[in-house]
């Protein structure tokens, strides 16, 4: 069986073999793009409508089944790019998840589960909202039986559920998450466009490494058993500083490279991998460029202007790091994976999808009339934004 | 202020000039006379420490500041709970001190501990935002600094001079009302002084406004405006107390409390909450604690759930440590947001700052605001118009959000509708 090692296991002399080469095989799917300007319910509606009509239409997909969204609220939310509300930098826009969830109850969906693992909490998920200054009603309110939940803990669940990694895991064998995940016939991510100081991109699938409980995998996890009062970051996960609650699997391969760029990518595709995800939305329509949230110092407000859906994540992720201008095939060392590997790769190699433009076949907008250069925003100031009677970004 | 043994010529009251310092506080030291004879005749207040006047209340208080770890490293401190600075503070002291003995004036004492450039002005603010005067107490580096005409030194006098001018200007502040969402009814005293005492503390930092409500001085005047009441006493409550405190849930509001309150009224309801069942009763909740193992963090960071930060009054964004207080005049009219920021003042960026930037949301719907600091105050501008060309605001449904330049030790905006 052809195998090989990743780039920075070699560089740190690390022994371990990595799962089988299936990248020329991997599946694709075609990937919607469209413009969107603003965050205006009707033109998101009008333009996720016609999206998803270009991807087969959500009804087939969704129809009488329950839907889980996994939704991205990095960080904090006490803390801003500038003045800028969190849903135009680097938050999932709730304006987003709320057209999302209107049309795929529209579809049909029986019941919507709008999840995500906030910073430090074990509090319900709104309080997060509330805190970040959405009102979580406007999602609610978007169809009918739309629950939250919080999935940094055990939650509404009675206990967690193993997700095993169908390759045999690039770092762990399987992880522990919460029943929603489980839970759920169609899992939808709807991520932002965004760059990460640790994985290079943050889009549909790196949203996915927030699926993992702080209560197991966070920095303060119990060694025995979880700690149902989840604090901190995933420390454990970037650099393998310690291992899981023993709830959970150990790490495979524990003298592999203790590095967040190593790391990262490959938890974030044993994550994927473990449970795919059905349907991808990516915002673009306002994000930040140089990082993946306010504590990257770098990080500039931008407006791309553009929705990316599918139904591979790698392909859509694929397409997404292209529409922010750089090549899905570039390998760690260069923009934007300067410092890590290419999760792409990784997926693709493990026959998640493929990431090689020429076999994706994209819809709607042509991709290069929609590409926004995020390395041309790198060092712009943010300290001085201010928003006037609405909000100013700089563009473009 | 204490004055410093070391100020034994009478020419150091000159140091007074212009800074509303108008007591001094002695050991009744003999060598201290020749000032204390000239203090006196200069109009003056001078009191012996052990001969306070009546109406006062001295507390003994903590410097307040981000408690940093032993190396004193500026940028490393020790954590709360979450992973976020512990900051020491004395505001909540002065508060249940002044809603305790509501007559009485409160005065901190605390003594300088690892002083920092503008750390005297911040102790003085912490107490003051709250209605309390610390007794200014110098440190001997900075008292001998002073006299010897450090300019260091003589700074931070100045500046701690203006936060005393500031709040001597300012005094009718201390009789706003606290706007509050929650009510925390306890006697503070005896078995349920720890946690009571420390919850108001832990409360504080989550921003959850709060009002202070002893239990002998309970009335029903003082829900007003409550979502919620937490009693976490592990006595039950007299009987008056209890009906009235019921009548509060009936009408729709939150009663948190624990197992010893003792009775449960209601009917349950589903509640999947790991530490609390819940009861609903009339138009309102109880939430009871399912142990009586309280945890005052859990606690207080439970209340803010429970009661649900949908009504926060205030909310913040990148201010790093800050505690702050709304209060309003009682006709309303006026709405004062004090905000004490107790990151140490370092030029570039640090680990308890964002860059350069701090967001307040506030609820109401106001026309007017200005910005105050020590340094400087903005006109009482329309909303309609940027207050200064530091602050710009923006209107929201049922509330406004300031954006505010990076703020030190402290700021108040004022709100008038």
């Amino acid at each position: 069986m052809l195998r090989r090692m990743g780039t920075a296991a070699v560089a740190a002399g690390a022994c371990w073999a990595g799962p089988p080469l299936l990248g020329s095989t991997a599946p694709t799917a075609p990937v919607a793009l469209a413009s969107c300007k603003t965050y205006n319910r009707a033109e998101l509606l009008a333009t996720l409508n016609r999206m998803f009509d270009q991807l087969g239409g959500l009804k087939k997909l969704v129809n009488g089944k329950t839907v889980a969204i996994k939704i991205n609220l990095t960080g904090s939310p006490t803390y801003r790019v500038g003045y800028l509300p969190l849903g135009d930098t680097h938050y999932t826009n709730p304006h987003v998840v709320a057209a999302a969830i209107h049309l795929i109850g529209k579809a049909g969906a029986r019941r919507i589960r709008v999840l995500e693992s906030p910073w430090s909490s074990a509090y319900p998920l709104q309080e997060t909202m509330y805190q970040a200054d959405w009102n979580p009603q406007e999602m609610q309110s978007a169809a009918s039986g739309v629950e939250f939940e919080n999935t940094n803990f055990l939650g509404q669940g009675k206990k967690y559920y193993r997700f095993v990694v169908p390759y045999g895991g690039y770092l762990f064998p399987a992880y522990e998450l919460n029943h929603s995940y489980r839970d759920c016939d169609v899992f939808v991510s709807i991520a932002k466009l965004k760059e990460h100081a640790t994985a290079g991109v943050t889009l549909s699938m790196k949203n996915c490494f927030g699926m993992t409980p702080a209560s197991i995998y966070g920095s303060g996890a119990g060694i025995d058993e979880p700690n149902e009062n989840p604090k901190g970051g995933r420390y454990m996960l970037h650099m393998g500083n310690r291992e899981p609650s023993r709830i959970a699997p150990p790490e495979k391969y524990p003298n592999s490279p203790r590095q967040g760029g190593y790391r990262v990518p490959r938890a974030v595709v044993d994550l994927v991998s473990a449970r795919p995800i059905n349907l991808q939305i990516v915002d673009g329509i306002r994000s930040i460029a140089g990082g993946e949230g306010p504590w990257i110092r770098r990080v500039t407000p931008v407006a791309p202007g553009v929705l990316i859906a599918g139904t591979n994540p790698v392909a859509t992720d694929a397409v997404c790091v292209a529409v922010m201008g750089f090549d899905p095939m570039s390998d760690r060392g260069t923009a934007p994976f300067k410092t890590s590997d290419n999760m792409l790769r990784l997926a693709e190699d493990v026959g998640l999808g493929t990431r090689r433009l020429d076999r994706i076949e994209i819809v709607g907008r042509r991709l290069n009339d929609v590409v926004f250069d995020y390395a041309a925003h790198h060092h712009r100031k943010t300290a001085q934004l201010r928003t006037k009677g609405g909000l100013e970004v700089p563009v473009g | 202020m204490r004055w410093p043994p070391q100020w034994k010529n009478p020419s150091t009251l000159a140091l007074l000039k212009g800074t509303n310092i108008d007591c001094l506080l002695t050991g009744g030291e003999n060598e201290l006379q020749p000032v204390v004879g000239a203090a006196t005749r200069s109009g003056f207040r001078v009191v012996r420490k052990n001969a306070l006047p009546r109406g006062i209340t001295v507390i003994n208080g903590l410097w307040p500041g981000i408690k940093l770890s032993p190396s004193h490293d500026r940028d490393e401190a020790s954590s709360g709970p979450t992973g976020e600075p512990w900051v020491n503070s004395n505001g909540w002291k002065v508060r249940l001190t002044r809603a305790l003995n509501p007559q009485s004036a409160v005065w901190i004492d605390s003594q300088p501990e690892n002083t920092q450039p503008g750390s005297y002005t911040l102790c003085f603010a912490d107490a003051a935002a709250c209605g309390g005067r610390w007794i200014i107490s110098l440190d001997e580096q900075l008292a001998n600094g002073i006299q010897n005409g450090n300019q260091e030194a003589l700074a931070e006098w100045q500046s701690l001079g203006r936060a005393a001018n500031f709040f001597a200007t300012h005094n009718s502040w201390s009789d706003y009302i606290n706007e509050a969402v929650v009510g925390v009814v306890s006697d503070f005293a005896g078995k349920n002084e720890f946690l009571s005492h420390e919850v108001l503390n832990l409360l504080t930092r989550t921003w959850e406004q709060f009002r202070i409500i002893p239990r002998s001085r309970f009335s029903m005047e003082q829900l007003s405006g409550l979502r919620g009441i937490l009693y976490p006493d592990s006595d039950p409550p007299s009987g008056a107390l209890r009906k009235q405190m019921l009548n509060f849930v009936e009408g729709g509001g939150l009663l948190i409390t624990r197992p010893e309150w003792g009775g449960t009224p209601g009917n349950p309801i589903e509640w999947n909450h790991p530490r609390y069942n819940g009861r609903l009763v009339g138009k309102g909740r109880i939430a009871i604690a399912k142990s009586d193992d309280v945890d005052p963090y859990l606690l207080a960071n439970d209340t803010v759930a429970l009661v649900s930060h949908k009504f926060d009054l205030l909310r913040f964004w990148d201010a790093g440590p800050v505690n702050a207080y709304l209060s309003a005049t009682p006709d309303r009219k006026r709405a004062l947001v004090q905000m004490v920021f107790y990151a140490p003042e370092v030029k570039g960026r640090s680990r308890f700052h964002s860059p350069g930037t701090v967001t307040v949301r506030v609820v109401g719907s106001y026309r007017t605001a200005r910005l105050l600091t020590f340094d400087q105050s903005s006109q009482l501008t329309p909303l309609t118009q940027p207050v200064s060309n530091e602050v710009g605001v923006e209107i929201r449904a049922g509330a406004m959000e300031l954006h505010l330049p990076r703020l030190y030790q402290y700021a108040a905006v004022e709100l008038g509708i």
